[in-house]
């Protein structure tokens, strides 16, 4: 029986450093939940990809504090890993060999049955180029091959470092369709790293950010939207610029740029009242949109300025 | 055990259509097609070369042939092989992706080793093809040499040496070059390194053979050397160089196993 809240991956103040004089990573404490989508983020070099490789034993973990569905990793390495698929940077693909060649390798050896690398192709659209060498692939076909490596065993856990990497926009779109299609229908754990902090926000349910080998942060999207309450901006364009300006800037700060205002405001609510008050003072409103801050920008001022403990 | 032949199967999927498969085919046939060859072009000295001092012109032709394969050929060859199969995974970049596998070092490791030998056994048995298909293609064309009237044989001075177990013995010597460049070759990622390095051993035998013969036994690139002009023992099957090689293959190759599942990380 699945737990829900059980957690797939916890770390326990995970060090690691590639000399003994320098700790790389700094006390990461992870806390991935069963079936969610947790994107881990965090700028160039801050240790996402180390942090990874640690989770699947490619390197060492010396203080043993990573567990993977509950159970210690260097005890349990074998069992932890028939339940993971990964892709680690780059796909690992023997470019010699066909697509259906690569697939085949890894079904032996994860003891999976002959049907599922059609079932597995036809799910990433590559059935028609099985059979060619990998070498005459495309990116985004070799990165749709990396993940049908990784979801040849219906694994419970995917673990994706960069998976958007060198796609193109549909190739984006369609890759963020895939694994939410994976997410609901199998209940797949994903747990996937991405600079791309756009792309991560559309489908992510939790998210850490780690910075310098520390998390900065760790919890659902909306934990992460509800630490920045303040600085959310409506946008509205008005017949009367210089009315709406002399009504509203004794009330809220408000900027304004030819026939626009932009107006800060501290929630949402606030909203229905700047309209109703321009509506009450016969100020004509042809637009008005809210700027959220999205994840990118809240992610930047979080490693410029921000350590959430 | 199952699961150990699964792992060797997958290995030797990895093989297909690389230069590791070709090389063990146009290896094994690049000395046999070359010697043949000139035989063929110079047949009137080899008429009298051949059968000269024995009438089975076999003799003379195994023991020339397997000098040529043996003098610095072989070793090259099984540098260079070994090297090959490693590329596969240092050049894909594969390693990560074979270790987050559920399958033990151990058996990646066994895996490995069974194909590097299959390979090296397919290679000595397209050479024993190659040689014997030399021969008869020589008698068919020239019946005078006398090549489909006597078998296969070698000889060198008065000492018989039956043809499998001279490449038996062959085998055996390769051994200590084998392990040296498995353990070399997953170690360096770069092909020319392991290549170099096993460059540098043939060239010190080189100049080994020349000044300090008798020193060869104890040089890994310098055993497959001494099967030239071999003169097999009565009183032991082995020979102490063959001896040795087999003992640089099991030291070698237990060390190279505990840095392979302990410390080798891709």
């Amino acid at each position: 029986m699945q737990h829900k809240h059980q957690s797939v991956i916890q770390t326990t103040n995970l060090a690691f450093g590639f000399s003994n004089k320098k700790s790389f990573l700094k006390s990461i404490n992870l806390k991935v939940e069963r079936g969610s989508i947790y994107g881990f983020l965090g700028p160039n070099g801050a240790g996402k990809t180390t942090t990874i490789r640690l989770l699947l034993g490619l390197l060492r973990d010396q203080n043993n504090s990573i567990s993977l569905f509950g159970k210690n990793l260097l005890q349990n390495r074998i069992t932890s890993l028939s339940k993971i698929g990964a892709l680690i940077e780059q796909p690992s693909l023997y470019e010699h060999l066909s697509g259906h060649d690569n697939l085949e390798i890894t079904r032996q050896l994860r003891k999976v049955p002959k049907e599922k690398i059609d079932d597995v192709l036809q799910t990433v659209r590559l059935s028609e180029a099985a059979h060619k060498k990998v070498k005459a692939y495309s990116l985004g076909m070799k990165q749709r091959l990396g993940i049908a490596l990784a979801l040849l065993a219906e694994p419970e856990l995917l673990i994706l470092d960069e998976p958007v990497n060198g796609l193109d926009p549909s190739g984006m779109m369609e890759m963020r369709e895939l694994l939410k299609m994976i997410n609901k229908k199998y209940y797949t754990t994903i747990f996937l790293s991405s600079h791309l902090l756009s792309e991560v926000e559309k489908i992510v349910t939790h998210v850490g950010i780690i910075n310098m080998g520390e998390m900065l942060f760790q919890g659902t999207i909306a934990e992460l939207y509800n630490l920045q309450k303040k600085d959310l901006k409506v946008h509205v364009q008005v017949d009367n610029t210089a009315a709406a300006l002399a009504i509203l800037k004794t009330t809220y700060s408000v900027s304004s740029d030819d026939d626009c205002l932009d107006i800060i405001i501290q929630s949402r609510e606030e909203v229905n009242e700047i309209i109703q008050l321009l509506i009450d003072n016969n100020i004509k409103i042809y637009e008005a949109t809210m700027e959220n801050k999205n994840l990118e920008q809240l992610f930047l001022s979080m490693t410029h300025n921000y350590t959430v403990s | 055990m199952k699961e150990l032949l699964t792992v060797y199967h997958t290995e030797l999927i990895k093989t297909k259509n690389s230069f590791a498969f070709w090389l063990v085919i146009l290896g094994a046939l690049f000395i046999p097609a070359f010697f043949v060859s000139n035989i063929a072009w110079h047949w009137a000295d080899y008429m009298h070369y051949l059968v000269e001092d024995n009438p089975n012109p076999w003799n003379e032709y195994s023991r020339k042939l397997f000098n040529g394969v043996h003098f610095t050929f072989l070793p090259l060859l099984i540098v260079l092989l070994v090297a090959l199969v490693f590329n596969i995974e240092h050049k894909s970049n594969t390693w990560k992706h074979v270790f987050v596998l559920p399958v033990s070092k151990t058996k990646i490791f066994a895996g490995k080793y069974m194909v590097l030998v299959t390979l090296l056994l397919s290679l000595y048995c397209l050479l024993f093809i190659f040689y014997l298909l030399g021969g008869y293609l020589l008698g068919i064309w020239k019946p005078a040499f006398g090549f489909l009237d006597y078998s296969p044989s070698y000889q060198y001075g008065k000492v018989h040496t039956n043809i499998l177990a001279y490449l038996s013995k062959s085998f055996i010597t390769v051994l200590a070059i084998l392990a040296i460049h498995f353990w070399l070759s997953f170690r360096l990622k770069n092909l020319f390194s392991t290549i170099g390095i096993g460059l540098g051993g043939v060239v010190l035998t080189l100049g080994m053979y020349i000044s300090h013969w008798h020193s060869l036994i104890y040089v890994p690139y310098g055993l497959p050397v001494l099967m030239c002009n071999y003169a097999s023992e009565t009183q032991h099957f082995l020979t102490a160089f063959q001896e040795n090689s087999l003992i640089y293959f099991l030291f070698v190759s237990t060390a190279s196993y505990f840095d392979f599942v302990k410390f080798f990380r891709g």
